[in-house]
């Protein structure tokens, strides 16, 4: 069994605990922050938070896989079948409860995944590469093959905020933040908890050395497949907020450049961190946002250039950084104190 | 201590803040200025980046030709247009018909180019009811009366229609077949041209559908059956791919192409001698002959033809956008600067506009009442034009209900 | 019975122009282990070489040839300033080929503009075959013609020569042939650099075929992809099977199943992939 001890050798136990009060005070803190933000904000920075958001539950979902060493590019086709799921159920069927909504994004994508998941990871490395953006590729051709359930190359628009059964969020902004803020806390805080769980640390250990963890008697397959499954089940109820979100689905949600976002945002802002992509989506959305004010035309240079600069210079992602200087005042403090 | 690690923090933060301070100054400037002297914004939701930003010099130019001709002012206030980039993408369309209502206080927006981001926004529209300019009138938006919803364009069935019609009643055609994109644009232009057709008494025998990422159409020119004409309807890349194979196939039959809103004078003039004796159907365009329009190309020139890349518009889209501005612009004129909603929508139906092409107006649908030419490409000395065939005039755009849906399903 | 020929030789121009995008990314793949998104942007840049050479005056032959050398500098570049330093850091190395994507397409963009473009064909070749009822341009037959003779010297030059039997080493045993004091890295920048020129010339030849459009690299990949997975990787005979017959199936695909023709290609692909990774004809180790 691999203990937490054994895989941090440096620390000791009470600077593990010190640490731990440290963490769950700044989340409180955050958390604090952001529930009293509509407050302050004006109603289309609230959009970008809220944006935000969503996009760190996707962003993190694929840090799920990510940590076992699995290298998907084809992450978008969860989050866009979350999202067309949605759509179709408000759109096609004229079903508006929300929860009703989200389970079946949730039960549909969890057989998606299985299917695909069995497909997939067959193969590993670039071959897993290929394929999940094979099959990406795939849902993306029927989503605009199928006109009549999916609206084809133009989506499905005019899906308005949520009916949650008691309130009918209507055209109330705020309102829907909030869901957004909570159903958002509650991926992270059970994604934390598989992040920090027997099973994630397995996961990681499968990364660094597959070979070993089948020695020590885990049967890997079976690991990656369940994480395969579950990043997809997050990613998509990221993509049924973010249909909400944007009162439209459309099929470029599933292509890879949606993908290829979820990878930028993981790998500026550190896979190795569990909030790492957290930044990464921050620090993405406000880039897309103020570049496409003052340099419209050149945004996707923008992107290209942030992305082989992190993926050259940033090892670790800049929460690293963060995590480092954190780090560097403690053993200050701790030297201080001896 | 100051070591690297804290350097960066301190950079990172200061760079946020600022940043942030950008965002919030917005509101802050719209919020303190005074009623008087605060310009009048239309919002013009453009396409910079992404496949349909051919023209996006060119329409920028075209509507601060209306703004310059109005010598940047209605109504004793200052106006201006905010140009945002929506990258034909609907995320980003509706993030910055957000910004330019919200954070810029647009009173009227002038929509995207691509239709579903026409779709998005107009959705988001609906909060402020300010007057949505589109440029495109998908078939799901229009048969509403009296909305906040106008286009000069009219519906893309209409185009097809013009075209249809020409082809069976002009030029006694009586079978067709039929070619375009498999995507909703292309459905409603060639059902246009198929309807009229029909209901003409031509007849459809074959209707081909191509995938939009479609690079090499030798397949579906092999297919193709021998008929009459063509009817095409493909996005500018795979139009021009599609006519440089079809000449290449050495394929005779003459191409209708129903609506020209998707090639323009660069692209004419790079299939050369390939694309003579094409058809289109315009609305707006600068090979359109006559005195209005004569006079529009030397304003264009005088402002713009020491820039190279700006000589002259090129395309149907620029045009549409400086008819566009003209109508955001006569309609402020006629509330006498009154930017509220209600009032601006029943000025801007209650327009009897004079532009360059004709005389135009909007029903109580929004879809605008213009002239409608058929054209044909032809070689003017080297230069690739188009020259009018006959002029279709004063008709709303949009199929009439008599000879909707009249073609088979296929 | 004609249209069955005019499909098939479709089918076999489209395919060879496949091919040689393919055979590029083949042996990067084959000897390096990395996939090269950006293969797609190498085949666009050749394919803008060749356009703006033509329109200035320039020969067609020649501007194909500038075009391939343009897009093997390019790949030469990337390789040395970005990929050796990610040594082993496979999966980064992909990323980066994503990032260079976005910028060559910005790039070019912002040079060419947004609209499509037009390759105009040499004069020699402008003329139309008559089969049946239907004119099959001559170029398409030139390309055909060309492919085979590229397949030909480029089998010549793996399977034949000293240089191609140091790539093959490569592709089969690495650990072997830096045991044996073969420079591995000047095999990776030639590798690398044939492979970008041939994805340069494919550019330029396929410009008549498939247009020019700043936003067609990521389409021109996923078929290149797909190519040297069903063909197998590092083989030149590999390829030109995979190319031909991805080529043939998206052409009959595309009239007798209308609304699947995305699907056909992608289904075999995955198809190939499950059941054989390494390929029709791949080298094992890879």
């Amino acid at each position: 069994m691999i203990s937490k001890r054994m895989l941090f050798p440096g620390s000791s136990p009470s600077s593990l605990q010190g640490n731990r009060w440290r963490y769950l005070i700044a989340l409180l803190v955050i958390g604090a922050l952001l529930v009293v933000m509509p407050g302050f904000l004006p109603s289309y920075l609230l959009d970008l938070l809220t944006k935000v958001l969503i996009l760190s539950v996707f962003a993190v979902s694929l840090n799920i896989i990510w940590d076992a060493g699995l290298t998907s590019l084809g992450h978008a086709t969860y989050f866009g079948w979350g999202a067309y799921v949605s759509a179709i159920l408000i759109a096609r069927l004229g079903i508006g409860n929300f929860w009703v909504i989200l389970g079946t994004a949730i039960v549909s994508v969890t057989v998606l995944s299985a299917i695909f998941g069995i497909i997939a990871l067959r193969v590993s490395g670039v071959y897993f590469m290929m394929v999940t953006m094979a099959l990406s590729q795939l849902v993306y051709f029927t989503s605009i093959a199928l006109v009549s359930i999916t609206g084809g190359i133009n989506g499905i628009y005019g899906i308005s905020l949520p009916n949650l059964g008691f309130i009918q969020l209507a055209s109330n902004k705020t309102l829907f933040y909030f869901l957004v803020l909570f159903i958002s806390a509650v991926c992270f805080f059970l994604m934390h908890k598989l992040h920090y769980s027997t099973f994630g640390y397995a996961m990681r250990g499968i990364r660094s050395d597959e070979t070993k963890m089948k020695t020590l008697g885990y049967n890997t397959w079976l690991m990656k497949y369940v994480g395969f499954i579950v990043s997809a089940v997050f990613a998509a109820v990221a993509g049924v907020l973010f249909s909400y979100f944007l009162g439209l689905v459309c099929p470029p949600q599933v292509d890879i450049k949606t993908a290829t976002m979820a990878i930028l945002m993981l790998i500026v802002g550190g896979s190795s961190i569990f909030f790492g992509p957290v930044l990464g989506a921050i620090l993405f959305v406000l880039l897309e946002y103020f570049a496409s004010i003052y340099l419209p035309t050149r945004w996707p240079l923008v992107l290209g250039l942030v992305f082989i600069f992190s993926v050259m210079f940033l090892r670790g992602g800049i929460a690293v950084y963060f995590i480092e200087l954190w780090k560097d005042r403690i053993r200050r403090n701790e030297s201080d104190s001896m | 201590m100051f070591n690297k690690r804290w350097l960066l923090l301190g950079l990172g933060i200061g760079i946020f803040s600022m940043l942030m301070f950008f965002a919030f100054q917005g509101i802050d400037v719209s919020r303190v200025a005074q009623a008087e002297m605060k310009p009048i914004i239309i919002g013009d939701d453009n396409d910079f980046t992404g496949p349909s930003s051919a023209a996006a010099p060119q329409q920028v130019a075209a509507m601060e030709l209306a703004i310059h001709e109005f010598n940047g002012q209605v109504a004793g206030r200052p106006v201006k247009i905010i140009h945002e980039d929506s990258a034909c993408d609907e995320t980003q369309s509706v993030d910055k018909a957000k910004k330019l209502v919200e954070r810029d206080g647009a009173s009227i927006l002038v929509g995207p180019l691509h239709e579903p981001s026409t779709i998005a926004v107009h959705a988001y529209l609906q909060n402020s009811g300010i007057p949505h300019l589109a440029m495109i009138m998908p078939e799901a938006m229009h048969n509403k009366k009296n909305s906040n919803l106008f286009c000069i364009h009219g519906t893309n069935g209409f185009d097809g229609y013009i075209m249809g019609k020409y082809a069976a009643e002009v030029l006694h055609y009586k079978t067709a077949t039929v070619i375009h994109d498999d995507m909703v644009d292309g459905e409603q232009f060639t059902q246009g041209a198929m309807d009229a057709f029909v209901a003409a008494g031509g007849k459809i025998i074959q209707r081909q559908r191509t995938p939009i990422n479609t690079m090499d159409y030798a397949p579906y020119l092999s297919n193709m059956k021998k008929a009459d004409v063509v009817f095409f309807w493909l996005i500018p890349p795979n139009a021009m791919n599609f006519i440089n194979h079809y000449a290449d196939y050495g394929l005779k039959m003459p191409l209708m192409m129903a609506g020209i809103e998707c090639l323009g004078d660069p692209m004419l003039n790079q299939l050369k001698d390939k694309v003579v004796g094409m058809y289109a159907t315009v609305t707006n365009y600068q090979d359109v002959e006559g005195p209005g329009v004569k006079k529009w190309l030397n304003e264009w020139k005088a402002l713009y033809g020491a820039d190279k890349k700006l000589s002259m518009p090129g395309f149907v889209e620029p045009c549409n956008y400086y008819v566009e501005a003209l109508v955001a612009l006569e309609a402020l004129k006629a509330t006498n600067g009154d930017t509220s909603p209600n009032k601006l929508n029943d000025a801007i139906r209650a327009l009897k506009l004079e532009t360059p092409w004709g005389k135009m107006s909007f029903n109580d649908r929004g879809i605008a009442i213009g002239n409608s030419y058929v054209t044909k490409v032809v070689n003017d000395g080297g230069h690739y034009k188009l020259q009018v065939l006959k002029a279709y005039e004063q008709l709303p755009k949009v199929e009439p209900a008599e000879v909707a849906n009249k073609a088979p399903k296929m | 019975m004609f249209s069955f020929i005019m499909n098939l030789l479709n089918g076999l121009s489209f395919g060879m122009v496949l091919f040689m995008l393919a055979m590029g990314m083949s042996i990067t793949f084959g000897v390096m282990g990395i996939l090269n998104l950006a293969h797609g942007s190498l085949f666009m840049i050749g394919g803008f070489t060749l356009l703006s050479i033509v329109l200035a005056g320039g020969n067609f032959w020649w501007a194909l040839l500038i075009g391939g050398l343009c897009a093997g500098a390019v790949g030469i570049i990337v390789e040395r300033l970005f990929l050796t330093k990610l040594y082993k850091r496979m999966d980064d190395q992909v990323l980066l080929t994503i990032g260079i994507v976005y910028v060559v397409e910005n790039i070019t963009l912002w040079i060419y503009g947004g609209t499509a473009k037009i390759v105009p064909i040499p004069e020699t070749l402008q003329a139309s075959v008559t089969v049946g009822d239907y004119g099959f341009p001559s170029y398409r037959l030139a390309l055909i013609a060309i492919g085979g003779l590229s397949f030909l010297f480029l089998w010549w030059l793996i399977e034949k020569t000293k240089l191609g039997s140091i790539v093959r080493a490569g592709m089969d045993d690495k650990e072997t042939t830096l045991t044996l004091g073969l420079n591995y890295t000047r095999i990776c920048i030639i590798v690398f650099a044939l492979g970008a020129f041939l994805a340069g010339f494919a550019g330029g030849l396929g410009g008549p075929v498939l247009g020019l459009l700043p936003f067609m690299s990521m389409n021109v990949l996923l078929y290149a992809i797909a190519v040297i997975i069903v063909g197998g990787p590092g083989s030149v005979l590999g390829t030109l099977i995979g190319a031909l017959a991805i080529g043939i199936i998206d052409n009959f695909g595309r009239i007798y199943l209308p609304g699947f023709a995305m699907f056909t290609v992608y289904l075999v692909f995955i198809l190939m992939l499950l059941v054989k990774p390494t390929g029709l004809m791949g080298r094992k180790g890879t």
